[in-house]
């Protein structure tokens, strides 16, 4: 009897890539069946896993591009993208860049980003819960001190930027929505961050500035540099404003000073 | 360890999380994956809302106890974080295997019952008790191939686990039928064949047939034959919590406890005869 790791690999082989190779494995089928039906049988309990996997994650890309397309789509992927965990939560990540990069779904040039949103909601589900702290604890510090600040951005948060107007089109592929379904694909660029409150998980639209800000503070940039690039990109940026509404949404989660010269 | 289980539970699926919470239905305990409660989200705070009014077991489907990879000690120490937050009942795994050159199938996968297979899942179980500082019990699952020049049969392989490693037993009822139907061997064999002491749970779920082949979709009721061996399986083994899962087309849980109340009375008129 070959070793097990050959046993194991030669499943997963005819399982995955070469559906012919079972012959080589001695395996026996159930009665009244077939080897060939039985891998068949295992092929489509490994590959429907991982399309419920899919479609439970990307729920606005499957409405986008319809159940079949999705399907086929999926499938692809299922192929091409070997898990790497067990626990079948991590498995999808790569979706948006594969649809970037696929041939029959490359065209819609907005399914990447809209597919980023999407995995960012799944990742801040399932994050840990958002350390919060008062805005009360910046005002006791020494003025001079606060151009040294580091801010930590809770892992319950997600930033995201599109050419596109994907949380756009996020927003109006919800259960629900009621608004104008006609979207200029040409109407710019949008920011945005997914954020957790309580147990339910959002998507919110932020200015650029607001982008950059917060994209350079989980840089670990310090306040100062932070405040800097801003101002270079923009006068109209509110930093009273921008830190009170992100400690208190919990975003903005700890906070250090920068030690260096 | 807290107290031993008893009684008839059901797993305890997202779609039902709300109703156990608002309703509190009578359900003598609760199962979970435990990978779904893996990190530290809101899923687990939930989890320990719902834990606070119910004796509840930990059932992994993803350590993959019988691949010839070397164990996931990642995934492992994510489980022993769980187990130390919710101090489960039972903590239980499968005989099977998921993963060969770090590609997981997230599936559960036969083993071939070899003298080599057997040494390492029980090497395998003996890392899982020692790190997680207790003993977990193993399942036999379902299964539409199996490998052939076997050293021992299912049930044999089974048996050893528990003489082995002091795990104990889950046994699925539903699994030893589906697995005896498709490869013609006696189900009452294999139960004759448990050591009753070690097995300390049982699962039920329903199948489906498909091209002639029974196939373990926990996405319908338990079937006739599988309740009538679950009889046995009591006469044979003794009283055992017992626990219904359902995974694909959720049922309203009214349907899930209906078929939990089915399970306590076999269970209550088991245990009158055995009295």
């Amino acid at each position: 009897m070959p070793a097990l790791f050959e046993q194991q690999q030669g499943f997963v082989r005819a399982l995955f890539s070469r559906p012919d190779s079972y012959e080589h494995l001695a395996l026996r089928a159930a009665m009244g069946s077939s080897v060939a039906r039985g891998m068949a049988i295992y092929r489509n309990n490994v590959f429907s896993n991982y399309q419920r996997m899919l479609s439970s994650l990307y729920p606005v890309i499957e409405r986008l591009v319809g159940a079949d397309f999705f399907a086929a789509v999926g499938h692809d992927y299922i192929q091409a993208t070997p898990s790497c965990s067990g626990d079948i939560r991590n498995y999808g990540e790569q979706f948006a860049e594969f649809l970037a990069a696929h041939p029959h779904a490359n065209a819609l040039v907005y399914l990447k980003d809209v597919a980023s949103i999407e995995w960012a909601c799944h990742k801040v589900m399932h994050a840990p819960p958002q350390k919060v702290f008062s805005l009360a604890e910046l005002h006791h510090l020494p003025q001079e001190q606060l151009g040294r600040m580091m801010f930590g951005l809770s892992a319950a948060c997600q930033l995201i930027s599109s050419p596109y107007p994907a949380l756009t089109i996020w927003q109006a592929n919800q259960p629900g929505y009621s608004g104008d379904e006609n979207i200029n694909l040409g109407s710019g660029g949008e920011y945005c961050l997914v954020l957790r409150h309580k147990l339910a998980v959002q998507p919110l639209a932020l200015s650029t500035a607001e982008f950059e800000f917060l994209t350079r503070l989980s840089q670990r940039q310090t306040l100062g540099d932070a405040l800097h690039a801003v101002q270079s990109l923009t006068t109209d940026f509110d930093l009273q404003n921008c830190l009170q509404r992100h400690i208190s949404n919990g975003v903005i989660s700890e906070f250090t000073f920068y030690q260096g010269a | 360890m807290t107290a031993k289980l008893s009684g008839v539970g059901v797993g305890l699926r997202a779609s039902h999380q709300q109703q156990f919470i608002s309703e509190r239905p009578d359900v003598a305990w609760l199962e979970v994956h435990s990978e779904n409660y893996f990190g530290d989200g809101p899923a687990l705070t939930l989890l320990e809302n719902i834990r606070a009014n119910y004796p509840l077991s930990l059932h992994g489907v993803g350590l993959s106890l019988g691949s010839a990879d070397e164990l996931d000690m990642a995934h492992l120490d994510s489980l022993r974080n769980l187990v130390e937050r919710v101090q489960p009942d039972l903590v239980s795994e499968h005989l099977c295997w998921g993963t060969v050159g770090k590609q997981h199938l997230n599936d559960l996968l036969p083993l071939p019952y070899s003298r080599e297979a057997l040494n390492l899942i029980c090497a395998r179980i003996d890392t899982v008790q020692e790190f997680l500082g207790r003993r977990i019990l193993v399942e036999n699952i379902s299964s539409y191939l199996r490998w052939e020049n076997e050293d021992f049969n299912e049930w044999d392989f089974v048996a050893e686990l528990p003489k082995r490693t002091g795990c104990g037993l889950l046994l699925d009822v539903n699994n030893i039928y589906v697995s005896a139907m498709n490869h013609g061997y006696d189900a009452h064999a294999y139960l004759t064949a448990m050591p009753a002491d070690s097995v300390d749970e049982i699962h039920l779920a329903g199948y489906e047939v498909q091209h002639g082949v029974l196939i373990d979709t926990h996405s319908r009721a338990v079937s006739e034959p599988v309740w009538q061996l679950y009889r046995d399986a009591i006469k044979q083994l003794g009283v055992k919590p017992t626990l219904i899962e359902w995974d694909t087309d959720i049922p309203p849980l009214a349907e899930l406890l209906a078929e939990a109340a089915t399970a306590s009375k076999i269970l209550e008129q088991e245990h009158a005869c055995l009295v």
